[in-house]
């Protein structure tokens, strides 16, 4: 049988794993040893000989190519170009972000748009093939993983990405959980045991508190924010030094795409080494040719409490998921036995301070926190191949689903953190009288209203009995299975007449769309058939 | 890692071939493959092998030994596959084929002895690779002849035995005859999960994760995450079958919901304050059948749907407290009160209570035959029959004889707690079935 392999896709670095039969999981290193990879894209050559790089390499050229090259496409995927979280990330991204005809968030490159599923799913492919040289293989087959925020569009998005790089998704995985699974939080076996995940990766941040006992890991409560992470943190950053720019020089750099993605690299050094050091030195000889007849050079030293303090509305940012999740649990953080670090972001002392002042105890630290849910998603991969048959994980979904009721209000019916697969009913009455027909709009998210949720679908229910408003009564049944497929079915009880309508969340790409880069990228294929990378 | 696996393809005609393949080779985690131009040791093998029923099941390991001529009990040369780690799926997918098709499994421990199949010896590897494909990829195809070559002997040399369907233990086999009954192992498992959902969704929370109503939280708790292990739709999505992943999915909402409800001391005792009737089933309500010697003056439920409110009360009856099942609660404490009024319709009910069928059967026969309009007696021979079915180990026939009683008594207390044993049974039959399959108890 096909190995299926795991694959942690993240928003600066992406990993696979894989788990032999009976064994445990093990990272697939690249050939040149690497064992992670940035998820960085960047498409190089004219217009009719484009060619893509990916990893290393493209991140290698970023600084030359900054307007082609991708970085943090997991911060689009899924995503409206007007949300807010993607409009600050288009204000400093090198590359321009540009709306799709339904409004979603694609990367324009040159003269042509590309979307965030496509830029992935270079990066899948890559992935792949490291894994397949490294087992020596053909592998089709994948668990991929998510952050446990990220709604079903964006899922859907993932796994449409993977299918374009020609995999198979099994699962889309929430990466908490992932990281939970692989941490071994099962095999001890004393006792049903309380644990948080505290998850905070390049660009997205999630927590999830769940149960472990008897190797049944049951997720309770899962919380976060997809689009706060370490890229943040260089932000702050790359906004001191380019004001500290402006302010001795009068220059601005953040037009100059060269410069901002020079600062963009020291500024992840400078916080990586604040992690360790109390202070750092950024040196960015010749950053600008300036205005006058002297170039500039950067020297700045930037001290870990400078860095805190940027930072401070960021790590602020941190605390309401981790309450809520703790809410919605039914827990309080005396409950809590073990709080599990994962995540690069996580080795920041800030971040660390701030997760033992919300959980009021320290935390365990990962030994490998860029590896640890890949591992978990090869763990869990070996779980659906039939290998493995102790753990068991018990996931939630991240929000909620209602309808829309009256003219924008929106009823929930499948809570937030219910345990999958899930059936809900609800009854609903017709509001006028004699009404012939009901359009029950199907919405996802957390707001009272549903101009703050996500629209996922709609059903129609026709003929329906004549009567006055309220008493003809429709069910609702909304079922969610382990794949967040949707189905809802919609029955008058009176006459038993029933319409349902089954919802694979939509990531933006329709059917046809799919097909037609796939069938594109195989004729460029056969057209050139380059070396796999 | 040495270098890409070996694939090979094996069509397994016969049952008599998987029987031989699985008491041989099987049982003891390996795989022989009769060949004169063995690959290396430690070549990695993958092995699909078709089940007559159609369905593939994938076996990887390596080559552990090269078996000279003649040896291996004769089945020599070739090569020996240990099997990476036997996957339970497989191994029950391969039994439960076999057992459906007539070779119970069971005789295992003792490979080749004298029960073995003469055809067998390479027959059930020879003829299997008949249409054998060896697929490498190209790389190593052209490099390593072996590879094609390690199943070519096996297609090209006619093996020197009988031919397939000659096996002489077998031939008194009638099950090999209705081969069109054989379903394959997954058809098996949906037929399994249906009826565990349909035996399922009568049941209360209690019930579902079998539980006594005095269960505490912990006792809740590690009865769901044991199920969980069993039924969530994450081990079942190895499958290819849609319609396994589905019921899947509805037999885990079951449970799950079964969970929430009683998670916690005041879910279960307000799930216990709306069973008031399941308490009351354990001391049998006193309309039922004997009380009622005379026509029957009951408020006896609209006729056109007598399912509905027996439907309850089966529900009510295969409560697993209520173990009662078999026991003839009803008559120690009814029979004096209605003792003297002694038609043998009632004196043939109790020989009935008191497992005396045979008995029972005869003198119901008679009422019956004196006074068609006697529903008691009828419904009476129905049960007796039923129950002597019953001990004969025919459940079909069982089943039947009591609905049969249902239909014509639709208040038979006795026929329903009848059904709703057997579904009772079949269900934890079943659930036999489906640990196997998960390896669990």
């Amino acid at each position: 049988m096909a190995r299926i392999i795991g694959i942690d896709l993240g928003t600066t670095n992406s990993c696979v794993a894989v788990q032999d039969e009976g064994g445990t999981p093990r990272v697939l290193a690249a050939p040149d040893g690497r064992r992670t990879t940035p998820s960085v894209v960047a498409y190089t050559g004219g217009k009719n000989s484009e060619s893509v790089l990916v990893g290393e390499k493209a991140l290698r050229q970023a600084i030359t190519n900054p307007k082609r090259t991708v970085l943090g496409t997991k911060r689009l995927i899924g995503r409206k170009v007007n949300a807010k979280d993607v409009a600050w990330f288009a204000r400093s991204a090198p590359f321009k972000i540009v709306a799709a005809p339904n409004g979603d968030s694609w990367v324009k490159i040159d003269d042509t748009t590309k979307s965030p599923q496509e830029i992935a799913s270079h990066v899948l492919r890559h992935l792949r093939w490291i894994a397949e040289q490294a087992l020596g293989e053909p592998v089709t087959r994948a668990v991929v993983t998510v952050p446990a925020y990220f709604d079903d569009a964006q899922r859907q998005a993932t796994r449409d990405a993977g299918t374009i790089a020609g995999l198979d998704i099994c699962r889309i995985l929430n990466e908490p959980t992932a990281a939970a699974l692989a941490y071994g939080a099962h095999r001890v076996k004393a006792g049903r045991r309380i644990i948080a995940v505290f998850d905070l990766g390049g660009g997205t941040f999630d927590v999830s508190i769940m149960a472990v006992e008897n190797s049944v890991f049951e997720v309770l409560a899962t919380n976060g924010d997809s689009a706060l992470g370490g890229d943040d943190w260089d932000r702050v950053l790359i906004d001191f030094l380019v004001d500290a720019v402006f302010d001795e020089h009068r220059i601005d750099l953040s037009s100059d795409a060269v410069a901002m993605g020079r600062l963009k690299e020291a500024a992840e050094a400078a916080k990586r080494a604040l992690s360790s050091e109390s202070s750092t030195t950024i040196s960015l000889p010749f950053l600008h040719q300036g205005i006058g007849p002297d170039p500039i050079h950067l020297e700045k030293k930037i001290t870990r409490q400078q860095l805190d303090d940027l930072s401070s509305s960021l790590l602020q940012r941190l605390r309401e998921p981790c309450t809520r999740a703790m809410k919605d649990a039914d827990l309080s953080p005396s409950d809590i036995e073990e709080v599990l670090l994962v995540g690069g972001m996580s080795r920041l002392p800030a971040v660390q301070e701030m997760v033992e002042s919300i959980f009021q105890r320290p935390a365990s630290k990962c030994a490998n926190p860029d590896e640890v849910v890949a591992l978990g998603a090869a763990a869990h991969a070996s779980i659906l191949a039939g290998d493995e048959d102790e753990a068991t994980l018990l996931d939630v979904t991240a929000h909620t689903i209602g309808i829309k009721v009256g003219s924008s209000g929106f009823a929930p019916i499948i809570k937030r953190n219910s345990m999958l697969p899930v059936r809900e009913h609800k009854l609903f009455a017709t509001n006028i009288d004699d009404q012939e027909f009901v359009e029950v709009e199907i919405y996802q998210g957390e707001a009272d209203t549903i101009s703050g949720n996500r629209r996922l679908g709609q059903v129609h229910l026709h003929d329906l009995p004549k009567g006055k408003a309220g008493t003809v009564r429709i069910r609702l049944t909304v079922t969610v299975d382990v794949e967040s497929i949707l189905r809802v079915t919609a029955t008058e009880l009176s006459t038993g007449n029933s319409a349902q309508v089954r919802i694979a969340p939509s990531g933006g790409l329709s059917q046809e769309d799919l097909s037609d880069i796939v069938e594109q990228r195989r004729l460029r294929e056969m057209a050139q058939p380059a070396d796999p990378e | 890692m040495s270098g890409s696996p070996l694939n090979i393809k094996l069509n397994c005609k016969s049952w008599q071939q998987l029987s031989a393949i699985h008491s041989r080779d099987l049982c003891r985690g390996a795989f022989f493959l009769k060949t004169s131009k063995p690959p290396p040791l430690g070549t990695m093998v993958r092995i699909s092998l078709t089940l007559p029923s159609g369905s593939t099941v994938e076996l990887a390991g390596q080559i552990h030994k090269l078996i000279g001529e003649g040896e291996l009990e004769g089945r020599g040369p070739g090569i020996d596959i240990s099997i990476r780690k036997m996957p339970h799926s497989v191994m029950w997918l391969v039994e439960s084929a076999l057992s459906s098709a007539g070779f119970p499994p069971g005789a295992k421990s003792e490979p080749a002895a004298s029960a073995t199949p003469p055809a067998a010896s390479a027959a059930s590897t020879a003829p299997a690779a008949a249409g054998a494909t060896a697929t490498t990829p190209s790389a190593t195809a052209t490099a390593a002849p072996t590879p094609v070559t390690a199943a070519a002997p096996l297609t090209a040399s006619p093996p020197p035995l009988p031919p397939p369907p000659a096996p002489a233990m077998n031939d008194d086999s009638p099950a090999l005859e209705d081969n069109e009954a054989l379903v394959s192992a997954e058809a098996d498992l949906v037929k399994a999960l249906w009826t565990e959902l349909g035996g399922m969704s009568k049941m209360n929370a209690f019930q579902l994760l079998d539980l006594p109503t005095s269960a505490g939280d912990d006792e809740v708790r590690f009865a769901f995450q044991a199920l969980s292990k069993k039924y969530h739709p994450d081990r079942f999505t190895q499958y290819e079958s849609f319609e396994i992943r589905e019921l899947a999915n509805e037999v885990f909402i079951l449970l799950r919901d079964a969970y929430r409800n009683i998670a916690d001391h005041a879910g279960r005792q307000k799930l216990l304050a709306t069973l008031p009737q399941a308490q009351l089933s354990r001391t049998p309500p006193p309309i039922p059948t004997r009380a009622v010697a005379t026509p029957p003056p009951l408020p006896s439920p609209p006729k056109a749907m007598p399912a509905q409110p027996l439907g309850d009360a089966v529900i009510q009856f295969a409560a697993p407290n209520t173990a009662a099942g078999t026991q003839p609660l009803d008559l120690s404490t009814q029979a004096p009160a209605i003792g003297k009024d002694d038609d043998r319709v009632e004196f043939a009910l109790r020989f009935l209570e008191s497992g005396q069928y045979e008995q029972a059967l005869r003198i119901l026969r008679v009422e019956a035959r004196k006074d068609p309009n006697n529903t008691r007696a009828l419904a009476g021979v129905e049960l007796a029959a039923g129950r002597l079915a019953l001990a004969d180990g025919d459940r079909m026939e069982a089943a039947e004889r009591f609905e049969a009683a249902l239909e014509i008594d639709p208040l038979n207390e006795r026929a329903a707690r009848e059904i709703a044993e057997l579904s009772r049974h079949a269900t934890s039959q079943r659930r036999s079935l489906l640990s196997k399959l998960m390896k669990k108890v």
